[in-house]
């Protein structure tokens, strides 16, 4: 169902975005069409239903003022204890390479990170996220083994555990 | 430690939150531009509830909630000096939420290829009469996962495209296009 209109012009067109020409357009296209006029009827009557859920879901209470203001002491408390210095996974990479480059030399080092980092981020991203850095670990530690062996891919693998811990 | 004093708050006529849009971004400037307990208390009191909202709508129980959301906000709270732009503040709040969700599933499960969002029984019935939240229940079981992200970024959590393109670290044409995809299939639910 888009007779002629694109899908960005019907999303934008419920979303009451489009320029008020081409919304004129469908609307005429919607007064002569049952099909149309079916669609957009039920799309705006499952958004109208839909926000009225979630406006009830929002009034519950997942956490009560009084919770908050615990969960927010406790907070301040981890803060004035100075759980700030976390690490991200960029500088995590640095200590790993410092680690491998006296074992394997800076190339295969070098190499090693790559291919792992290529392996572990899921969307092709040059830069790794902390949820993907274990499976980076995984796979620097299986390169690690195959030329350092076993001591080396264990150096690693906790070195990398201790590191996805503090990360964020 | 003395808690600094509550900012007044009123109720947002859209999502129902405790806070109109203005004052959350004034809340949210204030924090940016001069991190301190106070401004932090200030943030943190507008965004725990719905950071707790947002993992218990992805099967976390309410234990795990409040601990994510806590790690969210520190998260915030030491990342705060590498954002300068207040108006991309929520979709970085909930890129860290999705991160911190990621991380802890990964511990759980020690899988990351697929991720697949629970979708938890206890959640159905929070609107009070289970009929007043059949819809959303409804809508959730009929969709892909990935789209069921969408669908509670942009209806529950109430982000504008650009900003679930963030989050979710795709292109704002995809996002569109699933977003009418959801569209599509749930229009058919109303009879």
């Amino acid at each position: 169902m888009q007779h002629g209109f694109s899908e960005s012009d019907w999303l934008a067109y419920l979303e009451g975005r489009l320029a008020e020409g081409a919304a004129a357009e469908i609307d005429r296209h919607v007064a002569g069409c049952a099909e149309c006029a079916q669609f957009v009827n039920r799309s705006r009557e499952w958004e109208r239903q839909i926000l009225e859920a979630t406006r009830k879901v929002a009034e519950y209470p997942f956490a009560t003022r009084e919770r908050v203001e615990e969960l927010l002491l406790a907070a301040l408390d981890r803060i004035d204890m100075g759980e700030t210095a976390r690490i991200r996974p960029s500088g995590a990479i640095l200590v790993l390479r410092r680690l491998l480059e006296p074992l394997l030399g800076h190339k295969v080092a070098e190499g090693f990170i790559d291919l792992a980092m290529r392996r572990a981020s899921l969307s092709g991203a040059a830069e790794l996220e902390p949820h993907t850095w274990p499976l980076f670990v995984e796979q620097l530690c299986l390169a690690a083994e195959s030329l350092g062996g076993a001591n080396t891919e264990r150096m690693i693998a906790r070195a990398g555990a201790r590191m996805a811990a503090e990360m964020i | 430690m003395a808690v600094p004093a509550q900012a007044p708050t009123r109720i947002c006529a859209t999502t129902g939150d405790t806070t109109s849009l203005t004052n959350e971004e004034q809340a949210v400037a204030s924090f940016l531009n001069e991190p301190s307990n106070a401004t932090f208390a200030v943030i943190f009191r507008l965004y725990v509830p719905r950071l707790i909202r947002y993992f218990r709508f992805r099967g976390c129980s309410p234990a795990v909630a409040e601990e994510l959301a806590q790690d969210v906000m520190l998260a915030v709270h030491r990342q705060a000096p590498t954002l300068r732009e207040r108006q991309r503040f929520r979709a970085w709040l909930y890129r860290i939420a999705c991160n911190i969700l990621l991380q802890s599933w990964r511990k759980r499960s020690r899988e990351i290829e697929t991720v697949e969002f629970d979708w938890a029984a206890d959640i159905a019935h929070l609107g009070g009469h289970p009929l007043d939240t059949l819809i959303l229940r409804e809508s959730m079981d009929s969709i892909e996962p990935d789209e069921r992200e969408i669908l509670l970024l942009r209806w529950v959590e109430g982000l504008e495209h650009h900003e679930i393109a963030e989050v979710l670290k795709l292109p704002m044409g995809t996002v569109q296009w699933k977003t009418f995809r959801i569209r599509k299939k749930l229009a058919r639910l109303v009879r």
